[in-house]
This record gives C-alpha cells, sequence and structure tokens, in this order.
C-alpha cells in the first residue's frame, strides 16, 4: 500500500477514528501514525471532526468499585479520606466510642492536623555552572502549585541584572517563564496554570540574565545554564 | 472546583464533546476549561485532580463503552484502563490544547475497539441494545442531527449527508459497529456500504471545511 498518497492517508485516518479500519490494516495505520507526522496529524483532525458524535450516546453512571479499582491500580490513596482520617474512623467505628464531645474533638484534632501538615516536597532541578558549582536549588511540593528556590551559591551575581527562570518546552514551543530567582536567600514562585502545564511538558529548565525586573520581551535575553528536572 | 451535573446525573448541563459546541444552552467553554485544568493538574501528578476528572466525564466515557461493547463487565474494565492512562499520558495533552473531550473519547473509544479485538469479542445483533436496533432512517435520527440539541457544525454537516450515509456513520462511531456489522444491520451489500461511508465521510469534511 502506498502510504505517500496524501488521499489514502486521509481516508485511512477517517477510517481509523470512525473505528471502521479493523485488523492488520488498524495496526499498520498505527504504526504510519508513529512515524509519520501527516498521518498523526490527518488522524487528530478526524477525530474533532467526529467527536461531537458522542453527544449522541447517553452518559450512564458507572458504578462504585470501578473508581475504587481505578485507583487501586495506580495505587492512589482516597484523597477524600486521608490515612489518618481512615485510622480515627476506624478506631471509632471499632472502640464504639463516637460520643457527641468525642467526634468534636476527633474534628478539632482533624482541623489541627490539617493545618499544620506542609506539604511534601521534592527537589525538582539543581542549576550548576560550568564548574559544577550548584547555583539554585528548585523544589516543588507535589501539587507543583508553586516553585521554592533556595540560593546555594556565594559566587557574586551582578546587581544590576536579573536572573530567570524558564520551562524548555519538549514540543519546542517557545520557553515559558517561571519567575525571577532568588540572588542570595530563598524565595517562593507562585504558578499559574499556564506555567504549570508548560513545566509538565518540559524535561529541561533554564536561567537566564536579564535587565532587571525580567525579560524584556516575554523571551529569554541570555541563557546562563539548562539544568534536566530530576523529577517530573 | 465543583463538578457540573454531569457527573451525577448524566443528562442535564451536559455540554457537547466537540469542542467549542454547547448542546442545551450549558457553557461549554467552561466544561473544557475544567476538564483541560484536571489534565493540566493530572500531569503534575495530583491524584485529586484525577477524581474530579472522574466525576466530570466518567459518565459520559461509561455510556460510549457500554454502547460499542455492550456487555457490562467489558466496560468497567475498558473505563479502568481508560483512566490510568489517561493519568500515564496527562502530560501528553498539553499538545492536544482545546481539545480534551475529543482526546479523552478517542482513547476510550480506540480502548473499546482494541478490546473487541483482543477478546474476540464479537457483539451479536442480539446483544444489542433495542436503541442501537432502531431504524435510524427514521425521524429520531434525522431530527438529532438538526435539532437545537446539536445545533452545530458538525450536526448541520451530517444533515447534509443522505440519510443513508448518516446511518452508516453513526452505527459505526456509536455502536462501533465494523461495515459488515453495518451491511447485516441496514442489509445492504457491504460494498455499498463501503461507498456510502467513503462518501460520505468525505462530503463530511468538504462541508466542515468550507
Amino acid at each position: 500500500m502506498n502510504y505517500r498518497n496524501p488521499q489514502l492517508i486521509e481516508e485511512l485516518a477517517a477510517q481509523y477514528a470512525l473505528g471502521t479500519l479493523r485488523g492488520p490494516a488498524r495496526q499498520r495505520f498505527e504504526k504510519l501514525c508513529l512515524q509519520d507526522l501527516s498521518a498523526m496529524n490527518a488522524l487528530r483532525r478526524w477525530e474533532d471532526r467526529l467527536a461531537g458524535l458522542v453527544s449522541e450516546v447517553e452518559p450512564i453512571k458507572p458504578p462504585q468499585h470501578v473508581w475504587k479499582n481505578i485507583q487501586q491500580r495506580l495505587g492512589h490513596t482516597d484523597k477524600r479520606r486521608s490515612g489518618l482520617l481512615e485510622a480515627l474512623f476506624g478506631w471509632m467505628s471499632g472502640m464504639r466510642l463516637a460520643t457527641a464531645a468525642g467526634v468534636a474533638a476527633v474534628v478539632l484534632a482533624i482541623g489541627v492536623v490539617t493545618f499544620i501538615s506542609i506539604p511534601q516536597t521534592e527537589v525538582m532541578a539543581v542549576i550548576a555552572n560550568e564548574q559544577k558549582v550548584e547555583q539554585w536549588r528548585v523544589e516543588a511540593p507535589r501539587n507543583r502549585a508553586k516553585l521554592f528556590i533556595t540560593r546555594l551559591a556565594s559566587l557574586a551575581l551582578d546587581p544590576n541584572r536579573d536572573y530567570e527562570l524558564w520551562a524548555l518546552p519538549d514540543s519546542g514551543a517557545a520557553p515559558v517563564s517561571l519567575g525571577l530567582l532568588p540572588k542570595g536567600g530563598k524565595r517562593d514562585l507562585q504558578l499559574s496554570v499556564a506555567q504549570r502545564l508548560a513545566l509538565a511538558g518540559a524535561s529541561k529548565i533554564a536561567v537566564s540574565r536579564e535587565p532587571l525586573g525580567g525579560s524584556p520581551n516575554g523571551a529569554p535575553t541570555e541563557v546562563l545554564f539548562v539544568a534536566e528536572k530530576t523529577h517530573a | 472546583m465543583t463538578p457540573t451535573p454531569t457527573s451525577s446525573s448524566g443528562r442535564s448541563g451536559r455540554s457537547s464533546a466537540y469542542p467549542g459546541v454547547a448542546i442545551d444552552g450549558s457553557n461549554p467553554a467552561v466544561e473544557t476549561d475544567q476538564v483541560e485544568m484536571l489534565l493540566g493538574r493530572c500531569a503534575l501528578r495530583d491524584e485529586r485532580a484525577l477524581a474530579e476528572l472522574y466525576e466530570l466525564v466518567s459518565s459520559q466515557l461509561f455510556g460510549v463503552l457500554l454502547r460499542i461493547l455492550k456487555r457490562r463487565a467489558l466496560a468497567e474494565e475498558a473505563l479502568q484502563d481508560v483512566m490510568v492512562r489517561v493519568w500515564q499520558r496527562a502530560d501528553q495533552y498539553v499538545t492536544y490544547k482545546g481539545r480534551a473531550m475529543a482526546w479523552l473519547s478517542s482513547i476510550a473509544r480506540y480502548r473499546a475497539i482494541d478490546l473487541l479485538r483482543a477478546q474476540k469479542v464479537h457483539t451479536s445483533i442480539d446483544d444489542a441494545p433495542a436503541e442501537a436496533l432502531a431504524d435510524t432512517r427514521s425521524d429520531d435520527f434525522a431530527d438529532a442531527t438538526t435539532s437545537q440539541r446539536l445545533r452545530n457544525a458538525l450536526g448541520d454537516c451530517l444533515g447534509k449527508l443522505n440519510q443513508e450515509q448518516q446511518r452508516c456513520i453513526s452505527l459505526a462511531y456509536v455502536e462501533g459497529y465494523s461495515q459488515d456489522q453495518i451491511a447485516t444491520v441496514i442489509g445492504s451489500p457491504l460494498g455499498t456500504v463501503k461507498s456510502w461511508m467513503r462518501r460520505g465521510l468525505a462530503s463530511l469534511k468538504r462541508c466542515l471545511e468550507s
């Protein structure tokens, strides 16, 4: 079969998205999509064109155990009931001591525990210079809503410049600014949804040297360091 | 984030999976944004986001899976596979921005088709729900494609196809029927069905791009 024929690619993509391309032909087209971006793009366009047909299908609520099985397969815990809560409820149920006062005390205890709990952080990257001298450590909580930056080296930085952190999307899209780095001590960078998405789609981050206040045009001015993320 | 009524009751507040298209007056942008936001959080390994996403889309996806697989236990297994895959591939969604439900429903439909193939589940016409076998040449289908509920570009363009073409495309996409099965259901030769589908898809593309 001549896969260089755009008309044929188009028809195969349509049949694949529709679901009528079956058997070995379906598998061959899947392989083609992995090798040929034009085939993949043709398929995506057909998926988009036909997606509205889903609205022809009546939604049906799946049974409760499906979600539990999904969590089990992924090793997730039920976030609506933490391990601590589970233990407390289990204890209350077992001891049959759940008087009104007891419940109030437990709720208070949960409130306090929740309040003082500190999100677990992971080191996302350590940025070093060419001499392997570590410059900044980038940490993030598990929800990746912010970055905790620590300036590590005592090497002098230019006081008339700022240093900006960037996500370098694997897709090849333009770098996305994540904020200005501290020239000493620590700084937290709160991330927007766009920044979090960009960071999730980047396996590398970079530091640029900028005029005071940060990049004047939304793109890095002078890239100094690039670091691999050690955690996604 | 508050899940829309779709999550529990199914019908009310439902928006089209077709990007940017409202079916029943709900605001599709809000829901698409919600789904996208949740996928973004899944990419950041936020487990709670997966739970919220499941609340939001599981009924729609389960409906799609059940319609194709016909068997409840198989559809439940498929839904698990789909959500696991969504969690594992959420980071890839970034490159599909703007088409969250198209992405999710494609994952679900392809999984169902794979299961049909892998388990050699031949959904016999006897297993099919009555609605799948309803004569879609009747007014029901024509109404569905032109009514206010489905008044969007796809609906308009489907409405311009002849009824045989509409019916073939719907049976393939919604019911997951192979071309052989479609030929059996509508009682026409396979070659004719293939021809209707090819021409129908070509017309649909021309109409949607015009």
